[in-house]
């Protein structure tokens, strides 16, 4: 069986400067599968190409079988995938509840109301805050509002840029156990992360990126053992 | 009510047409300082109509809100891909070249023995639908109000619908709007037809209530009034352009008390506001607490 989203050689330049230099990858259904790397990698690139707001040079992208290469950003949307951008992550001025709206905007059914109750029961914390503009949630709250806001569109994939960036430890672990209840409820989750010890213990699959290029892909036993990985994103202590 | 009053409570609502068309602009994201070309685009396009072709001014107007909607989609085309500084730079050109236009058209008509119709920089009089037809000032007035209120209503609606998310969305983040899959490009193309519409809509009734047009009055200065009345009153609500314009007319030109200073008040006054409340008096932070309060 083929994977939920199929990258073969995905090449995407800011003008003649190449971010992506040939990209394959697999995300399987179901799975959390994570992408490692450095600062300027190309990470972000990869996800902004994936949801459509950069366009490939040249490459495909597949969505469950079907080709979304250079598609533009709505009709990935409306195709089933959700980013969870880094570093900008709510409508500081607009309620969570509208918020949570927002991301339902391509929908047109009448269970919208019903999934945003789901999702407090998920997050009380955002219940809790409904009413308060999302510019004054804490850190942890925000990057709580935009990974419910992703799910309101009911995803197949929901792609997450880095969401420990800038967080305490606590709320990066809290961050993690929501990663793996979405994985136990079914989502299919492609995680960009520089905080390889807590991704080791969500993700059953790694690639790592290095200057627009995959260099590793592996399961997590693997990338424990790989000693170059190791050292550079797991401290010389063993995992 | 005497003259004066009618006067200066029809002006309010007239202007009000170019405040609220400004401020569903900035509400959307965009800062335009070119709503007085399509103001002066209805002006003329209604002045035309009803002086030199005796069409009925309601149909008139409908003419010239289609106009300033076309005229509106045309400048959006290339201008609206710019950002922030550039785009409020391009709707000012924008609307100097219409203002040029207006300055270089030159098409009369006679009409019982006298040319009516734009004659350049010497204006366009004649516009008499109004008084030919024996609507009183205080019927234009009413008018004038009860359009500006049927206009008002719609954006309320508007503002509770996913509509006016959406335009908060773009205003607040278009490229996050974008990831949320809103069509960005269209949605604001739509957003500055139907702002072109509605200060045509108001540029056509001035047109009828002064008579007389003529280029200079679709200058800068209006454009920066529009956005400034918006910016005063405040962008919590569609509400907040028609205190910053009761404000201005209303408090310093229609009571004379600083007369000859009223454009150093009235600039004072943006400026304090603009570093104190820069969303305006009626902020969202006020429309909120007074939702709660009425609730």
């Amino acid at each position: 069986m083929s994977a939920l989203l199929e990258i073969r050689q995905l090449v995407t330049a800011y003008g003649k400067i190449e971010a992506l230099k040939g990209v394959t990858l697999d995300v399987e259904q179901g799975s959390i599968t994570c992408l490692l790397g450095p600062n300027g990698a190309g990470k972000t690139t990869l996800m902004m190409t994936v949801a459509g707001i950069l366009r490939p040079k040249s490459g495909s992208i597949r969505l469950a079988g079907e080709e979304i290469t250079g598609r533009p950003p709505h009709a990935i949307v409306a195709g089933g995938i959700a980013l969870v951008p880094e570093n900008r992550l709510v409508f500081p001025n607009m309620s969570v509840l509208e918020n949570l709206q927002a991301g339902a905007y391509q929908r047109r059914d009448r269970e919208i109301e019903a999934d945003i109750g789901k999702l407090f029961e998920r997050f009380p914390r955002l219940k809790e805050r409904s009413g308060q503009n999302a510019g004054t949630l804490s850190g942890g709250e925000q990057q709580m509002l935009a990974v419910a806001r992703a799910l309101m569109s009911r995803p197949k994939l929901l792609l997450m840029d880095e969401p420990s960036l800038g967080l305490a430890p606590l709320v990066v672990e809290e961050i993690f156990r929501i990663i793996v209840q979405l994985h136990q409820d079914g989502v299919s989750i492609f995680l960009v992360e520089q905080n390889a010890h807590m991704a080791l213990k969500v993700a059953q699959h790694f690639y790592l990126m290095e200057q627009g290029k995959v260099t590793f892909s592996g399961t997590p036993g693997a990338l424990a053992e790989d000693e170059v990985i190791r050292r550079a994103y797991l401290g010389s202590a063993k995992a | 009510m005497d003259d004066y009053t009618v006067s200066v409570l029809t002006n309010i609502g007239l202007i009000s047409f170019i405040a609220l068309s400004a401020y569903l602009l900035i509400i959307a994201g965009e800062m335009s300082f070119g709503q007085q070309g399509f103001f002066g685009v209805g002006a003329y396009t209604a002045g035309v109509a009803t002086a030199m072709y005796g069409v009925p001014l309601p149909i008139a107007a409908v003419m010239a809100m289609g106009a300033g909607a076309a005229a509106a989609f045309l400048v959006g085309l290339p201008t609206l891909r710019l950002r922030g500084l550039y785009f409020a730079m391009a709707t000012l050109a924008a609307a100097e070249m219409l203002r040029i236009v207006f300055e270089l058209i030159h098409f009369q008509r006679e009409i019982d023995g006298e040319p009516i119709g734009p004659d350049g920089t010497q204006g366009f009089r004649g516009i008499r639908w109004v008084f030919e037809n024996g609507v009183e000032p205080e019927g234009f007035l009413a008018m004038v109000w009860g359009l500006l209120f049927a206009v008002v209503a719609l954006f309320l609606f508007m503002e509770r619908s996913k509509l006016g998310a959406t335009l908060r969305m773009l205003g607040e983040d278009p490229e996050l709007a974008r990831m949320l899959g809103v069509h960005v490009e269209r949605f604001k193309l739509g957003v500055a037809a139907a702002a072109g519409a509605l200060a045509a809509l108001g540029g056509a009734l001035y047109a009828h209530h002064n008579t007389y047009i003529e280029p200079r009055n679709f200058d800068i200065m209006l454009g920066v009034h529009s956005l400034a009345y918006a910016l005063i009153g405040g962008l919590g609500t569609a509400f907040g352009p028609l205190l910053g314009v009761l404000i201005d007319i209303g408090a310093l030109e229609g009571s004379r008390v600083f007369h000859g200073y009223r454009m150093i008040v009235f600039g004072g006054l943006v400026a304090v506001l603009l570093i104190f409340r820069p969303r305006g008096l009626l902020d969202e932070r006020v429309v909120h607490w007074l939702k709660r309060r009425l609730a």
